[in-house]
């Protein structure tokens, strides 16, 4: 009688969550998933096309083309924005003069709209005035000034620098507060014991920061495959599709051709990667836990 | 009916998270209410109106729409937004039955969404306006027209034409501006110095740039092509007249080297931005670069040269810029709705509006064209256009598969293909350009 009567509370007080989480995300995700097997445009009824829409999409060069690039985006600004993550971590873990201005000056980047940071962004690749190119030409690197994001391999370059830019004060922070609870006195034993400045990273820092790094380089990996804002603003996927990554197709496709279904279809087929990626967080981080 | 309801509640909910989730630039303070007064049971008309570069212009706009509210016992919610916001919110309100009372319409977007269904029919309107304020000028009621009918009322035009710096073609021992492409070519090679840093065709090709998009068809019309119908249906984009237009921009980029180095990356401003700057000397541009040296660079104002688009072996072609207000279908207060318009296009307040916004924002009316500000020396060139509109679907009539043509931005990526890969020819993109535009027109 007593556990039904618990029961009933615990149902009672879950169910506003349940009735948010239906509202907010079961019923708009199924209602999602549905229009992904439509012939659904703005302003037209949806017919019901079964798996054509997919099909499509798998049949499309574009579309594989922009999965490639999204997997290359993503890999190649995760690794540099965890090395980089990693390093400025070591760095300001170190008892150096004026560390906090450091640790400042460092999360910078993370705290500023990224509209501000694209806008500046654009103006350190132009071309014109633009100080990448300014000091390239004053230390004889280039003889003429570099169009950054006028073709498809510089343009992908200077995304993933941005993005990466955007991104390392994250990894820094995750990584420097698991360094700031390993204890000292274990370096110290160490370093009695002889263990160089590279030992003491392989085999104890390392170790020691595993399971956070991971975790952080999990979640930037999630944040990196589906930024849109930074590709969109610097160069809306171009040149020659050469920055099209899988959320900027969908925009293109589902605001600005209309094609709602199709648009959907696409974000649909990115789900079983995010999915994985999101359980693997919730598992490491809620095992502990448990 | 419930089932209704809740369908495009959650399509409402899904192209606001989708927007959300993809939120841009132009959402960051961009997109600015204008004035939501009163309450009570008066009847409340939204209007969303595209935001321009002048502010003077804005307020105007407002103010205007406070007195339609006043002088009609209404509540007037205007909403001043940024072009690019545009699409997500017409998507979402048009899913969710929540579409403004008055909205602007690029005359690309009228297309789009006349072959929707979704547009009110305003011919009546268009025939009052007309009345009561003299002719509106063929070329842009043309541009809003189906089966004879229109769904948009005109609201003001831009031109685009050729921006040259007077000093710099002197000193190249030009005395005129170029009046053909073979002349603009011969030109741009010439003032070319990469040296100084200055380039002669400021012309650019980056993805979603709207300018090259224009221009690009301006000068394949020049040369007889087409990148779309003579019937509505057959694509002849595929024809030798349209590889030698698409010839003849490589030329200039690959053999002359005549652009700037960041130019395939341009969006629609990187043109603007060269031409400030002194690293283009030609450009092709609506009038927001001649208001915006007018006011901040009087010395670049007085070195700049304006001019028609020079001519092709057709002729000379100018990619029309039509700019609307029109009425959803679904619209609450059509009848407000059409008053409203009228009240914006009377002649009197309209002529203050339009011109404070010159050379930017052309007029509607054929007899303010000749109001003494369209003759000033580097006006001229502007309101003259505007006679010789050709629209998206030309040699055909406009319809909304050119729309999506222009929308998709086909003519851009494959020039932007041709410019950046030596091997591939003009011939192969022009091939794979007409297969393109065939896969929209046979859908």
């Amino acid at each position: 009688m007593k556990t039904n009567m618990n029961n009933r509370l615990a149902y009672g007080l879950m169910s506003p969550m349940l009735i948010y989480l239906i509202a907010i995300m079961v019923l708009p995700f199924g209602w999602a998933v549905y229009l992904s097997f439509t012939n659904k445009v703005v302003g037209a009824p949806a017919v019901f096309t079964g798996l054509n829409n997919y099909i499509d999409l798998l049949q499309d060069s574009l579309f594989w083309k922009t999965v490639w690039n999204t997997l290359l985006f993503t890999a190649v600004a995760v690794i540099f924005k965890t090395v980089f993550g990693m390093v400025m971590a070591l760095v300001l873990n170190e008892n150096i003069v004026f560390r906090n201005v450091f640790r400042v000056l460092l999360f910078l980047p993370w705290t500023i709209p990224t509209i501000v940071s694209v806008f500046t962004w654009q103006w350190i690749y132009s071309d014109v005035g633009g100080v990448l190119n300014f000091l390239l030409l004053k230390a004889h690197l280039i003889s003429e000034p570099v169009g950054w994001l006028a073709t498809p391999a510089l343009a992908m370059f200077s995304v993933i620098l941005v993005n990466v830019w955007r991104g390392i004060p994250f990894m820094g922070i995750a990584i420097l507060a698991g360094l700031q609870t390993l204890p000292k006195e274990m370096y110290e034993a160490a370093m009695l014991d002889g263990a160089g400045a590279v030992k003491r990273f392989i085999y104890m820092t390392l170790p020691s920061v595993k399971e956070v790094t991971v975790l952080a380089a999990v979640m930037t990996t999630i944040w990196t495959l589906n930024d849109f804002e930074i590709i969109w603003l610097l160069t809306r996927g171009g040149p020659s599709n050469g920055t099209q990554v899988v959320s900027t197709l969908s925009y293109t496709i589902g605001f600005l051709n209309l094609s709602l279904g199709k648009a959907i279809a696409i974000a649909v087929l990115t789900m079983p990667p995010l999915i994985m990626l999101i359980n693997f967080v919730t598992k490491r981080s809620l095992s502990s836990n448990d | 009916m419930m089932n209704k309801w809740i369908s495009r509640s959650v399509s409402a909910a899904l192209l606001a998270a989708l927007a959300a989730g993809c939120s841009n630039a132009a959402n960051n303070g961009i997109g600015e209410a204008g004035s939501a007064s009163g309450s009570g049971s008066k009847p409340t008309l939204t209007v969303w109106m595209k935001k321009q570069l002048f502010e003077e212009q804005n307020s105007l706009i407002t103010e205007r729409a406070k007195q339609f509210g006043t002088d009609n016992d209404v509540n007037v919610n205007i909403e001043v937004i940024a072009y690019e916001d545009f699409y997500p919110k017409w998507s979402a309100a048009i899913e969710s039955n929540t579409v403004p009372d008055v909205s602007f319409f690029g005359y690309q977007e009228v297309g789009q969404f006349y072959g929707k269904n979704v547009l009110e029919d305003v011919s009546d309107l268009v025939a009052k306006v007309e009345s009561a304020n003299g002719d509106i000028q063929p070329s842009l009621k043309k541009a809003v027209t189906f089966q004879d009918k229109q769904y948009a009322v005109p609201f003001w035009t831009e031109s685009q034409v050729l921006y040259y710096r007077k000093d710099l073609l002197q000193n190249a021992g030009f005395t005129e501006p170029p009046k053909t492409w073979d002349e603009f070519r011969e030109m741009a090679k010439k003032l070319t110095d990469p040296g100084k840093g200055v380039y002669g065709a400021g012309i650019g090709y980056g993805r979603g740039n709207s300018d090259a998009e224009f221009l690009t068809r301006g000068i394949i019309w020049s040369f007889g092509g087409s990148v779309d119908t003579q019937d509505g249906t057959t694509v002849i984009a595929n024809s030798p007249e349209t590889v030698a237009a698409a010839k003849y921009i490589r030329d200039i980029f690959l053999t002359d080297k005549s652009t700037p180095p960041s130019a395939l990356g341009w969006d629609d401003s990187g043109n603007n931005k060269a031409y400030l700057s002194g690293q283009a000397a030609m450009i092709f541009n609506a009038g927001s670069v001649l208001a915006t040296i007018k006011k901040d660079n009087p010395d670049l104002y007085e070195k700049t040269g304006i001019a028609p688009f020079p001519a092709g072996p057709k002729g000379t072609f100018i990619p029309g810029i039509s700019n609307n207000l029109g009425i959803f279908k679904d619209a609450k207060n059509k009848e407000l709705a059409k008053k409203f318009i009228e009240y914006m296009v009377a002649a009197d307040w309209y002529k203050t509006w339009i011109e404070t916004g010159a050379p930017l924002t052309g007029p509607i009316y054929g007899k303010l064209a000749s109001e003494p500000v369209w003759q000033e020396e580097k006006n001229k060139a502007f309101a003259e256009s505007v006679k010789g509109f050709y629209f998206l679907g030309y040699p055909g009539e406009y319809n909304t598969k050119a729309g999506e043509v222009y929308n998709l931005r086909i003519v851009n990526d494959t020039f932007q293909k041709l410019l950046l890969e030596p091997n591939y020819t003009p011939e192969s993109a022009v091939k794979d350009l007409s297969a393109k535009i065939e896969e929209v027109y046979n859908k």
